[in-house]
């Protein structure tokens, strides 16, 4: 009988356990919080912006799963828990949640073991939807972060930007200072790409200069509130996100530092992911909970989260305030997300204004596409394509001679030349010599003494060496073979050499001067300079000029360019440029648009519409108000062309 | 210090007020691990016989090399599992990743090398006699093999109680797998990784000291059941 | 029964089988003595089939033994061993005899009954639920032998069986084994490294020395016609002399051992060397006292004792003659005799008790 009742003790027990199973329920407690701390941050008012609410989408049926990857920050804070008990209880759908890191989230998303991805690192998102795995951006909250440190301040740095705060501690740490430390998060996280960006910003190399640069220097590889700990224990400054040092405040011995500065700017964004196996109903399911997340309700829910705790929110959901940030960072806010489909599009950078028109149409013609559009120099886009193996639906040149040259055949087979362009001198009411300059003395007036002029990069943008370009064909226009070498040669690395009628220019190394001479990195950065008055004349494209409202030069059309009978006399111009590891020569030719859909395409068919759309009339009238003379029919020329396109090109 | 005390005063208080999310997460663990242990010892046990009785070139090398893999870092087993059922992976079709069944494999493929290598290790301190006494009362291969495992079984046992602590301890895989996602994946080890990263000392020493106790059960009830079941 | 057929056995570099020819015949009680270390439980064990010959063939009630394990299982299911050490598993006593008959598929009654009826065949019926590894040695291997008997085989091997136990257990396995062998008819192989318990049970004796059966016979061959000097020194024959054939008288010889001349019975011609093996129950021992007794013993030593040892009942004298010669007495005839060191005796051997070979170092 002694057998009996062990037997019966251990029945009991496993009865137990099974008990339990049935018992235990779903929720969980979250975990005790902590008090108050106060920072104060300044955003700009937004631009309110009225949100029409998404029709949710209902399912029926068993219940769904939607799996969401996101960072340990976002989610200690409980913010997600909080939503997700919302979320399920108006929606059939099982969100199921982990939270392993930044740099994890976005291996799960692309390897399609996530539906949505929530995070809150602006650069790493864009490099994942450049890759082509998500759709639907759309920035929801934002918060600040926080140096924080211990009370005493050893370094001193309280009331400093983010930059100068950096530079002190890396001053005194690196000088051998043992009570200045810093404690970095150094995984990869949403956290540590803003650190480094703070970083770059105050002037130093990352790798080189800050990391194992000494025992100040202390990188942690662990979670936030772990780091938080470490950085307590050390008394030492670490940069934190607010809601979870809030979260742990009563268990550290640290204080807000230095609080205010625009790249402590922390925008918290989520994506539906996209990948070649992942199913319509995923993405369609995932874009409801996007829709959630910006809804009316939801945005409020997001600003009362933590005021009951702490006396203040935790987070700015874009409905109270949309911040200001580098252009991408900050993504859509208000649209309701509804595509299923990518549409990545490559596109020059003078193409910007025009195409973010036609963004908005597409997209409101077809409401399954997410339009995604990435702008850069033509050579730079192309290179992209056929160097570094990167996809695209679709791609616009500013110099359609580059497609055939650098894309045929593997990368590409068509080429559709839709606009024409001409270069032009732009410039302010306030740059000098601006009320006596015209079309036949611009060149004089550019050689005086203390007048600066701009252009873009020639390495790698077509706007650049047209620039050059222009000046090398004036030479001819004007009679006086010495304005490349009044205005170009002494002011930088570029030469020229002159054989008979025809003209080589070398910009394997510009090295401009700066001051006469500025050449900046990307075309988009010469209007700004000529508006802040850094110079005073720059070349540009005529609808780069037209688009910004500033007076400029209309210069004759025998260098400007523009003039497709001239292709011959333009051919006498060329310009050498660096590619990779080798050179390039590029000819001089007229400026002509040209677009095509890449062989790597992923939706051929989204392709093709969109380029019907930009060659239509819509298309053209964009195009026209822009300053971008639209070729009317459209220019076919190459192979393959798709059969939707096919009826409204000319073909030559 | 006082967390150790204060976990173990909340681990009391969870245990008698039921918490449920406790239990649930309790009898998870529990689930899983014993689940793949089963798994384990059910595929190791003849294979180590296999092993041990067969001579085979190489023998030895294996041998070495599954006493090797006792080192295997956890992280690394669900690393690979993990390449395996994602959905970009070849078993991905499964649907296995963030699921308590993707769990039980990962722990199983964890717990198999050190398993394997105890039941082999069991079996060699059987002495040549025994094996030779069975050989000559006209056993079958199997037969045979059969009864030196039972003639072992404690120590066999041993290694199967061996391998099921080392599966309820373990985060790597849990987390991997498992994503600790809250009332799907997360068991004992996870939260009280995530008990600790977010803070939560005492909460954390509190199912620390759970994770113990339930082992401590199941310890003893695999004692009690092989000397219950005595030939 | 069994043949064994040019049979070798290497291990590695060493060969411990070295050529092995015998002929075990069905019914009978063949005992394999000879040294530690020589190959006796090699060659069972071959035979039992758990190792495999390196070169020659076994064969098993005329059909040779394969390499295919199915095959070897079937006749090694014929066959039941007991080995030097007893192993029992760690069950019950009933649960150990049973094993044979669980593997081949036996059912439950009927194992039952048959285990009953093995403990009773060794005189342990009580002792069927006792955990097996608490019993004693000699009680494990009766427990051995009950679980190698209750399977019927028709051949009973065993290896050294009563090496570790004491007296009176190996007394009563010695008598079970003939039981088993008398009233069951099972064929018995058996090795022992005590020559007298190979005297006491074989029918016949096969002597292995260094991997080779140097002899094989009935008890008398081996013990009073011994093959050669290593075997008679095994089988306990002490007195070996060397001498030459001087005459030879139709089979009646003279031999010359240098201190004294022998009389022996033996064919080997005149002048050929030979050595003279005596056994010491063969020499009879009178106290000088005068003159020569007339008596049929045709040799008679005079010489001194030089040693006496006691043997159980019995004790072993040395005499000194000019050369040693080893005699087995009674103690009582030792004690009325007045027998001790320095004691001046008269040794005597039969002619017919000398065992002459030819020297052939």
């Amino acid at each position: 009988m002694k057998r009996f009742s062990e037997l019966s003790l251990v029945i009991l027990l496993i009865i137990l356990l099974v008990g339990g199973v049935f018992i235990a329920g779903c929720t969980s407690s979250v975990p005790a919080p902590q008090q108050v701390v106060t920072t104060q941050i300044t955003t700009v008012p937004p631009a309110t912006t009225a949100v029409p609410a998404a029709t949710p989408v209902v399912f029926t049926g068993p219940r769904q799963k939607l799996l969401i990857a996101t960072t340990t920050s976002l989610y200690d804070t409980g913010l997600l828990n909080y939503l997700e008990t919302k979320y399920e209880a108006q929606n059939n759908v099982d969100l199921l949640i982990t939270s392993q890191g930044t740099g994890k989230a976005i291996e799960l998303a692309k390897r399609g073991d996530a539906d949505v991805l929530l995070v809150h690192s602006p650069t790493q998102e864009m490099a994942f939807l450049e890759g082509g795995n998500g759709l639907n951006r759309r920035s929801f909250a934002s918060n600040y972060f926080v140096i924080v440190g211990p009370a005493s301040d050893p370094a001193g740095i309280k009331g400093m930007t983010p930059e100068d705060a950096f530079k002190t501690i890396i001053t005194k740490g690196k000088a051998g200072d043992t009570k200045v430390m810093f404690v970095s998060r150094g995984d990869g996280s949403g956290t540590h790409t803003a650190e480094q960006n703070i970083w770059k910003g105050a002037g130093y190399t990352y790798a080189k200069d800050v990391q194992k640069s000494g025992n100040w220097y202390i990188e942690a590889g662990k979670g936030m509130g772990e780091t938080l700990q470490m950085a307590s224990e050390k008394g030492a400054y670490t940069l934190t996100d607010e809601g979870t040092y809030l979260a742990y405040q009563s268990k550290l011995n640290l204080n807000p530092i230095v609080t205010q500065g625009a790249s402590l700017l922390n925008i918290y964004s989520v994506m539906a992911v996209t990948t070649s196996k992942q199913p319509v109903e995923k993405i369609t399911m995932a874009n409801d909970f996007i829709n959630f997340l910006l809804s009316p309700q939801t945005q409020q829910d997001i600003a009362d989260y933590g005021k009951e705790k702490y006396g203040k929110s935790l987070f700015t959901p874009m409905s109270v305030s949309v911040p200001t940030a580098p252009a991408g960072n900050v993504g859509d806010y208000s649209t309701p997300a509804t595509a299923v489909k990518l549409l990545k599009v490559y596109h020059a950078g003078s193409l910007a204004s025009s195409f973010a028109k036609l963004e908005k149409s597409f997209e409101k013609a077809h409401p399954d596409m997410d339009v995604q559009l990435y702008s850069g120099g033509s050579a730079a886009i192309i290179d992209k394509v056929n160097k570094q193996n990167m996809f695209a639906d679709v791609l616009a040149s500013a110099d359609t001679v580059l497609i055939p040259k650098n894309l045929y055949t593997k990368n590409a087979t068509f080429d559709v030349d839709f606009a024409k362009n001409s270069m032009v001198l732009v410039y302010t009411n306030t740059s000098k010599g601006a009320a006596t300059i015209n079309a036949d003395n611009w060149y004089t007036v550019l050689s005086t003494k203390n007048i600066s002029y701009a252009i873009s990069d020639p390495t790698t943008d077509p706007a650049g060496y047209r620039s050059l370009m222009t000046i090398a064909l004036s030479e001819r226009k004007y009679g006086d073979g010495s304005i490349f070498s009044t205005l170009v040669a002494p002011y930088s690395k570029i030469t020229k050499v002159t054989d008979g009628a025809k003209s080589t220019i070398d910009a394997t190394n510009p090295s401009p001067d700066g001051k006469k001479l500025v050449i900046t990195k990307t075309g988009p950065d010469i209007i700004p300079l000529l508006k802040a008055g850094t110079v005073d004349y720059a070349f540009e494209y005529s609808s780069v000029a037209i688009q910004s409202g500033l007076p400029y030069v209309t210069l004759p059309p025998e260098i400007d360019l523009s003039d497709p009978t001239m292709t011959a006399r333009y051919a006498n111009v060329q310009v050498i440029r660096p590619s990779g590891s080798a050179t390039v020569t590029e000819v001089g030719t007229p400026i002509i648009y040209g677009v095509t859909i890449p062989t790597s395409t992923r939706n051929a068919a989204g392709g093709a519409d969109f380029i019907n759309l930009l060659i239509g009339k819509d298309g053209q009238a964009v195009l026209n108000a822009d300053g971008q003379t639209p070729i009317v029919p459209a220019m076919a020329s190459g192979t393959d062309i798709p059969a939707e396109i096919l009826p409204n090109v000319k073909m030559i | 210090m006082s967390e150790i005390i204060e976990g173990f005063l909340q681990a009391v208080n969870m245990i008698v007020t039921l918490n449920p999310d406790l239990l649930q997460i309790a009898a998870l663990s529990l689930y899983i691990s014993l689940c793949a242990t089963l798994i384990a010892a059910v595929i190791t046990i003849p294979l180590g016989g296999l092993i041990h009785f067969r001579e085979f070139r190489g023998k030895q090398a294996l041998i070495t090399l599954i006493e090797t893999l006792y080192s295997v870092p956890t992280v690394i087993v669900g690393l690979l599992v993990y390449f395996l059922i994602s959905k970009s992976g070849p078993l991905g079709f499964l649907g296995l990743l963030y699921s308590p069944e993707g769990m039980i494999l990962g722990q199983a493929v964890l717990i198999f090398p050190i398993i394997l290598g105890l039941v082999i290790s069991a079996l060699s301190g059987i002495s040549l006699n025994i094996r030779d006494t069975i050989v000559s009362l006209g056993a079958t291969e199997f037969q045979g093999i059969f009864e030196i495992i039972r003639e072992a079984r404690f120590a066999i046992l041993s290694g199967v109680i061996l391998g099921f602590g080392r599966a309820i301890s373990e985060v790597g895989v849990a987390m991997m797998i498992g994503g600790n996602i809250r009332g799907e994946t997360r068991v004992l080890t996870t939260a009280i990784a995530l008990g600790t990263g977010m803070g939560e000392f005492s909460l954390a020493m509190a199912l620390g000291i759970i994770l113990l106790a339930i082992s401590m059960m199941v310890v003893f009830l695999m004692k009690f059941i092989a000397r219950r079941y005595q030939p | 029964m069994i043949g064994i057929e040019a049979v070798t056995k290497k291990f590695g570099d060493s060969e411990i089988l070295k050529k092995i020819d015998l002929d075990i015949q069905k019914g009978e009680i063949f005992t394999l003595i000879g040294p530690s270390g020589s190959g006796k439980t090699t060659l069972i064990r071959l035979i039992n089939l758990l190792d495999t010959p390196t070169t020659g063939k076994i064969i098993f009630d005329g059909t040779e033994t394969s390499a295919q394990e199915k095959a070897r299982l079937s006749v090694r299911r014929r066959m039941g061993m007991v080995f030097q050490k007893p192993a029992v598993l760690n069950t019950t006593v009933a649960e150990n005899v049973a094993f044979g008959l669980k593997f081949r598929g036996v059912e439950k009654s009927q194992i039952e009954k048959r285990v009953q009826a093995a403990l009773g065949l060794v005189g342990l019926n009580d002792f069927s639920l006792r955990r097996a590894i608490t019993l004693s040695g000699g009680e494990m291997q009766r427990v051995s032998l009950a679980r190698a008997m209750v399977t019927e085989p028709d051949v009973l091997l065993l290896d050294e069986p009563t090496a570790n136990l004491d007296p009176v257990s190996s007394e009563i396995i010695e008598d079970l084994i003939l039981h088993i062998n008398r009233e069951l008819h099972t064929t018995v192989i058996l090795s022992t490294h005590d020559m007298l318990q190979g005297q006491r049970l074989a029918d016949r004796i096969g002597v292995i020395m260094d991997g080779r059966i140097v002899q094989v016979g009935t008890t008398n061959d081996i013990f009073y016609h011994p093959a050669g000097k290593d075997i008679a020194r095994f089988v306990g024959i002490e007195t070996i002399l060397n001498g030459i054939v001087t005459t030879n008288d139709g089979g009646h010889a003279t031999i010359d051992s240098g201190n004294a001349i022998f009389e022996a019975i033996t064919t080997i011609p005149p002048g050929q060397r030979v050595m003279m093996y005596i056994r010491p129950e063969e020499v009879t021992i009178a106290i000088r006292d005068g003159d020569l007794p007339k008596t049929s013993v045709r040799n008679q030593l005079t010489g001194t004792i030089i040693k006496m040892v006691p043997f159980g009942p019995f004790v072993r004298i040395t005499i000194d003659f000019g050369s040693p010669l080893t005699a087995l007495v009674t103690r009582r005839s030792a004690d009325e005799l007045g027998l001790a060191v320095g004691t001046a005796v008269i040794a005597g051997v039969k002619a017919t008790a000398i065992h002459v070979l030819p020297d052939t170092r």
